[in-house]
This record gives C-alpha cells, structure tokens and sequence, in this order.
C-alpha cells in the first residue's frame, strides 16, 4: 500500500470519525486544533484505524500516553531534553521539526496531525 | 403557584410525512400516505416488508459544524430528537447557542428537558461483527463475548444507545440547565414526558421544557422485535400505502416507522411577556397501567380508560366539552379493539360521538415518536381549528364512540385529548385546550 492509498483511507477514516468535510483532512491539518478531536475521539480514531487497515494497534504507540505525567519529562510546562529524546523514541512517525523549537506541552498537538497518522500506518502496513 | 398555566408555544416534529410544523402538518391536512417498502435493509426474509421511513433526513443539518462528529454517537432515535429539538426551539422563536436568532433568551437555569425514548435498536452492522466472533462451533459463546465485544465494538457504542441521550445532546446544544429527565416507556413515553413538563412548570421548577418523544423501528431488529410479537401487517407488502388501517374493519397489524415530535411548553406569562405565538394550553395529564400486560398473549391498552379520565378530570372537563379524539391507533387488531372500548368508558355520559385522528395509518406506527407527534396535531388541531383526515379508514372495526373523517375539516374545537398505551401495560393521556379559549 502506498503513501497515497494510505491518506485515502485514513482520511475516510477521520470524516467518518470526526464529522469532519473531506476537504478538512490535509496531510498538515493537527486533529485536534484543525479537526476538532477531543481526547475520547482518538480512542475511537485508534478502533477505526485498526479495523480500517487491519492492524492491531498496542495501547500507547500511535497517540503515547505516560509522557506528561512524567516530573522527569516535563517541567514548568515544557519537555525536557530527556522527555523530549523519550518522545521522539516512541513517536519515530511524528515530525518534530516544529515542536522541538518551543517544547511547550501546550504545543504538543502540534505533533498529532493527519500526516503523523499516516506515517504511522505506514510502518504497519509495509 | 396555582396561577400557573402551560402552554404550547413550539413544535418540533419529524415524521415520515414532513420534517418541520410547515411540511407536516400540510401532509397531515392532505392525508399524505407514506407507508412503502423498506429500502434501508433487504426485508425480504421477513414476513412484513414494509415501514414508514423518514425521507432525505440527516442530523448533521440540525447541529453546529463544531458539533456534526458527534453525530456519529447517535442512534437514529437520538439523531431524530436532536432535529425535532432544534426545530421547536426555532419554531417557538427562542434563541439558544445552536438555534440561535433575533428572538428571546431563555434563562438556562429555566430553561428544561424531558424527553422521551424507546427501545433503541442497534447497528446490525456493528453488532454483527461482534456477534460472529463470539460464535463457538456455530453457537453463541459467552467466555468468547468478554474479548469479542471488546475488540469488535467501537469504544463509543454504549454512547450511542443510550436512552438519556435524546436529552442529553438537545441540553447540552441549546444549553438547558433546569430540570432534565429521559423516560422510557415505550409508547406512552412522549405524552408522560409533556406530563412531567407541565408539572414542572405548574410547580414552578422551570419556565420553559422542551418536551416529547422520538423513536426508530426502522432497523432490522426492530422489525425483528415487532414481528415475534405478531404485532406487524404481514398480508400487504404489495399495498403498502394502504396496509396499516388503525381501527378500521380491515386492521391486519401495524408498520414499523420512525420520527418523533418534541414541543417547546411555557408558562403562560412567560409566553405573552415575550408576545409568544401560543398554540394551545395543556390543562390536564394522567399515566395508568394494567397489570394483565405482562401476558402478551392477551393484548390490553394499559388502561387507557383510566388515564383519560385522570386528565379529564385534572383538566375539569367533562367528555362532552371534548370535541377531538387522538387515539394511539397501533393498527394490531385486539389493540384497537381494547382501545375502542377504553374511549367509550371514558367517554362516559357524552351524548354524541366523538371526531377523532390517528396518523398511524399514513405513517406507521412511530412508537415513542407517537405520542409526541399526537401531542402536536393536537395542538395544530385546535390552533387551526381543523381536524386533520384519518387515512385508510372506511368503516370502524368495532361500535365505537369515535368518528374518523376521510377529509380535513373545518371545525370549532374547544379541547382534544390524546393517549397513547405500551404493549407492556402502560398508558398516558394529555388534555389540550384551545388558546384563548
């Protein structure tokens, strides 16, 4: 399956999920801020993505959880360096590029976009 | 808080004639039959094909865009409430976070809920798959059900099928913060939940209630459900317009159908304070049971009788200051009769026969949906003071003290009552009264 097959159906997945327009799901567009997601959605998004490509999805792998709460990973609001290399180690399929300039938690939607989605498929599927 | 009146300010329907007071109550006027062949499922393994469905409907018109992924998380029957609340609260020219316009505030904390729902059925399509992998050796295995529900359903089922979710999405979009409550109790749900209203209003809990039922039998398990109870038409798939004859000597069963009625009621000084159009007044309301139901081989009305005459009484009218009848009419045989029988008793001591109304036969039978669409005919009815046709009707199944008219009519109409019954045993009856008198 390649990269564009996979937006396809991701993004099917994400209009369905998230009642969202076609035209909404961009590879750059971040779920929560662009689409609208809350938190109970991305357990529903994880469900729709495992029965939409057929893979099992380990609880933590696509969307990390046990990051933040973390006193060694974040401080006074942001990442630190060691929360930061722990983040990027366990989302290799997320683009950090703009994150890691301000590590702010409040910026961390930034890393969930459809894109971070696909990457992640990506790996699973091939 | 004697001096406190109800009235009807807004309706809200959605039915399988017309969505919206306009479209539905000109179908209504026009007799409109909307019973067909089920197109949302193939039906035919079933021995009733036919249903009365809501036509080019989609909930996403009814909610913010913010709001449309919640959509997913409705049942049908939350998705036809979540419309019919909409277009009451527009109707009754009041302005909310999602309805929003020129026209009145309500005060939140004012401002209540109550509403009506069924038996929801669920998704076959999300259910199967759950089901078949619980199968062991072709049988269902409960020890394969703990891991096979959990994998195979989606994390927000439960959220879907939730009977307090009919009011839970319409107080949270139009921002009702008084009193909130969902009952279930299947037919009679809508004219108990516009019991319940009034009374808050009466006692002086809330100003304003969005108030009714909505519900969906058009699923497979609801034609499922309906057919083991030998309660649906199985002699006329290739008539369907003219199968389901409520209280005709032809009843032969009932077709399954969908859509719902929600009103908005007012204390009356409320109402003319903000010079809001008033339909009708509700004056009296009552709930019965009948404890023979729970032998379903022997069909009752709940005691309908009993509920008429509560809310008669409640209402301080005696049956000849009644001048419109709205039965629940389910179109099942031994159910009409019942019903039959029970406005007579109730209708004890009036002189002339009664002018009466169902939409049962046009529509199907809309459950829960039932009583909140009868509410608002009633209303309609004495608003417009013309008593809509009841279609498929030519002459009565048995002595009646109820008259059903082939065409609309142009009428003085003073009060009608309505009532509705559950094939469990219970009933509910509401009185309305012409506005001003």
């Amino acid at each position: 399956m390649n990269q564009a097959e996979v937006f396809e159906k991701v993004k099917a997945t994400l209009v369905d999920a998230l009642g969202v327009e076609e035209d909404e799901v961009t590879p750059e567009a971040t779920l929560t801020e662009d689409l609208g997601a809350e938190s109970i959605d991305f357990l529903d998004i994880v469900f729709r993505i495992e029965k939409a490509f057929n893979i099992t999805i380990p609880r933590g792998e696509l969307f990390p959880d046990n990051v933040l709460n973390n006193p060694d990973f974040v401080q006074d609001g942001k990442l630190t360096t060691s929360g930061l290399q722990r983040l990027k180690e366990r989302m290799p399929h997320a683009d950090f590029t703009d994150f890691e300039k301000d590590p702010d938690i409040n910026r961390m939607s930034t890393l969930f976009r459809v894109q971070t989605i696909c990457n992640y498929v990506l790996t699973k599927v091939s | 808080m004697a001096d406190r009146r109800v009235v009807i300010t807004g309706l809200g329907p959605v039915a399988p004639s017309g969505v919206g007071i306009e479209a539905f109550w000109s179908a209504a006027l026009a007799g409109r039959r909307c019973v067909r062949r089920v197109e949302d499922f193939d039906p035919s393994n079933f021995p009733t094909q036919i249903c009365g469905p809501l036509t080019d409907f989609s909930a996403r018109d009814f909610v913010p865009k913010d709001y449309r992924k919640a959509v997913k998380v409705m049942a049908r029957d939350i998705q036809i409430a979540v419309a019919c609340a909409d277009l009451a609260i527009r109707d009754a020219g009041l302005s909310t976070p999602s309805a929003p316009g020129p026209g009145h505030v309500p005060d939140p904390r004012r401002f209540g809920c109550n509403i009506g729902s069924g038996l929801m059925c669920a998704d076959m399509n999300e259910l199967g798959s759950a089901l078949v992998s619980s199968l062991s050796d072709g049988r269902f295995d409960f020890r394969a059900w703990g891991s096979g529900a959990m994998e195979n359903l989606a994390p927000l089922w439960l959220l879907k099928y939730l009977p307090n979710m009919l009011a839970c999405h319409s107080t949270i979009l139009h921002q009702c913060r008084g009193p909130s409550n969902t009952i279930a109790c299947g037919d009679a749900s809508g004219h108990l939940a516009v019991a319940e209203a009034a009374s808050w209003i009466r006692r002086g809990a809330a100003d304003v209630v969005l108030a009714g039922a909505a519900e969906s039998k058009l699923n497979p398990m609801g034609l499922l459900r309906q057919t083991l109870l030998g309660r649906t038409c199985v002699s006329r798939n290739d008539e369907p317009a003219s199968a389901c004859c409520p209280f005709d000597a032809s009843h032969a069963g009932t077709a399954i159908g969908e859509g719902g009625g929600l009103i908005i009621l007012e204390e009356l000084k409320h109402a003319r304070a903000r010079k809001a159009r008033i339909y009708a007044e509700v004056v009296g309301w009552a709930a019965a049971s009948d404890p023979a139901a729970v032998d379903l081989r022997r069909p009752t009305c709940g005691n309908v009788a009993a509920a008429l005459r509560r809310a008669l009484a409640k209402a301080s009218l005696a049956p000849d200051q009644i001048d419109l009848a709205l039965p629940h009419g389910t179109a099942v045989p031994a159910e009409d009769d019942a019903e039959t029988a029970a406005w007579s008793v109730a209708l004890t001591g009036r002189a002339a026969p009664l002018a009466a109304c169902t939409a049962t036969g046009a529509m199907g039978s809309l459950f829960a949906g039932a009583s909140g669409i009868s509410t608002i005919a009633a209303a309609m009815a004495l608003h417009t003071q013309t008593i809509p046709p009841t279609v498929n009707f030519t002459a009565p199944a048995a002595p009646s003290s109820l008259t059903f008219q082939p065409t609309a009519a142009w009428t003085p109409l003073r009060a009608a009552a309505c009532a509705s019954f559950t094939v469990g045993g219970q009933s509910a009856a509401c009185v309305l009264k012409r506005y001003p008198a």
